[in-house]
């Protein structure tokens, strides 16, 4: 238990709880921001940021190996990918289902049921989850490989 | 103090200085109606009554199209009477005697202080034109357009908008692309920047309200597919330089 202990961070209950409570509802801002960018401030670049953020506490709270269990690096690494894909994607899904009239990236000709100028906004929404994911990932990713080195270091100095 | 300090501070205050001297020519943000946002001027010419004659009735005059096809600009088909700069806008209780003495033909002496505050002294023989339901001309020496929109009046400087057809510089409807305005006794010839239709038809051609948004993710979609893929390289270069494998803390 004691050795758990060292490995996983403080083991403050006070943080522990208060981060536990605060985590789901920052991943919900951040969905918020991220859908919410076509109608006021916001978008793809802050709602992934923050989403970062929830997983950052996490860390803060439960240690490394806590954190990276409920994350796996694994997982990251495909959204690091999966947000350029979906953005990339619909680009060419536009070319594709429009039998080559349309532009690259012209989010008009998506088969969606609704107008033209609707689709734009929707494509829009879309391409703004892409790169939330992207962000969110990348930005996670930046944090758990500088923590994990200096946390395996300090591992090994103690032995 | 160290030399690195007192060269670093200066190298801070330097960088202060630069940016007050680029900060004081950009234009008031937001403000769509500034000169830098709203028009390119191409170039000046003298004015003449049958130039004029002839882009009220909806015609190219034969010296501005020679001069366009000089500068190797697309050429328009068509002129129509356009309101260019928003000067000032009235919302108090007399606006239906302003309104009144404008249908009569008068020039309201309320609408002469509010042009005084701007800074514009119109003479004694200003004509007052009805041209459409809820639009008036204001002709003296410059021409100005007064709208009645929702509950106020509008001030608008008066020009020309010049037409380009359908299909040219692949737009697919036609398009505003020059203003005319008279100046004294110049013409002078603007074409609208791109930013104008950004922010004229954002809003009818995506349906959304937000302009950052349309204008990041749609009419600049190749450069936001751009910064998400430095952004990937980033995380990439992170993966490559900081992970170890198989190093997990027991």
């Amino acid at each position: 238990m004691n050795q758990k202990r060292k490995n996983t961070g403080e083991g403050d209950v006070i943080v522990e709880t208060v981060s536990r409570l605060m985590v789901p509802f920052i991943q919900l801002f951040a969905l918020y921001v991220i859908i919410h960018g076509a109608g006021g401030p916001g978008g793809g670049f802050q709602g992934g940021v923050i989403f970062a953020a929830s997983f950052i506490l996490l860390v803060i709270a439960f240690g490394i190996v806590d954190a990276g269990d409920r994350f796996p690096e694994s997982i990251n690494t495909g959204l690091f990918s999966l947000g350029v894909y979906i953005y990339a994607g619909i680009g060419l899904l536009c070319i594709l289902l429009s039998y080559g009239v349309a532009q690259y990236l012209n989010y008009g000709f998506l088969p969606l049921p609704v107008h033209f100028e609707e689709r734009r906004a929707l494509g829009m929404d879309i391409v703004e989850i892409g790169i939330g994911i992207t962000v969110m990932a990348v930005i996670t990713s930046i944090f758990f490989n500088l923590v994990w080195k200096r946390e395996s270091e300090g591992g090994r100095e103690e032995e | 103090m160290k030399l690195i300090s007192v060269s670093a501070l200066l190298f801070v205050i330097l960088l202060g200085a630069l940016f007050i001297y680029v900060a004081a020519d950009i234009p008031d943000f937001g403000d769509a109606y500034s000169a830098p946002n709203r028009y390119i001027l191409l170039f000046s010419m003298d004015a003449a009554v049958e130039l004029e004659d002839d882009l009220n009735q909806g015609v190219i005059p034969q010296r501005l199209m020679d001069k366009l096809e000089e500068k190797e600009l697309p050429l328009p088909y068509e002129a129509k009477r356009g309101a260019g700069v928003l000067l000032f806008s009235l919302r108090e209780e007399g606006i239906e005697e302003v309104e009144g003495s404008l249908n009569k033909g008068l020039f309201p002496g309320a609408l002469k202080t509010e042009f005084e505050k701007i800074g514009v002294s119109l003479s004694d023989t200003v004509r007052v034109m009805k041209e459409e339901e809820d639009n008036w001309i204001i002709a003296d020496k410059e021409e100005f357009i007064v709208r009645k929109e929702g509950d106020r009046l509008t001030i608008y400087d008066a020009g020309w908008d010049l037409m380009i057809e359908k299909g040219e510089l692949y737009y697919p409807d036609e398009q505003k692309y020059y203003f005319v305005e008279k100046d004294g006794d110049t013409l002078n010839v603007y074409r609208y920047a791109l930013i104008v239709r950004y922010i004229e038809e954002g809003h009818h051609e995506t349906e959304v309200p937000n302009m950052v948004t349309y204008i990041l993710a749609d009419y600049r979609g190749y450069d936001t597919l751009g910064e998400t893929t430095v952004i990937f390289t980033a995380g990439v270069s992170v993966i490559l330089l900081l992970r170890r494998r198989a190093r997990r803390p027991e």
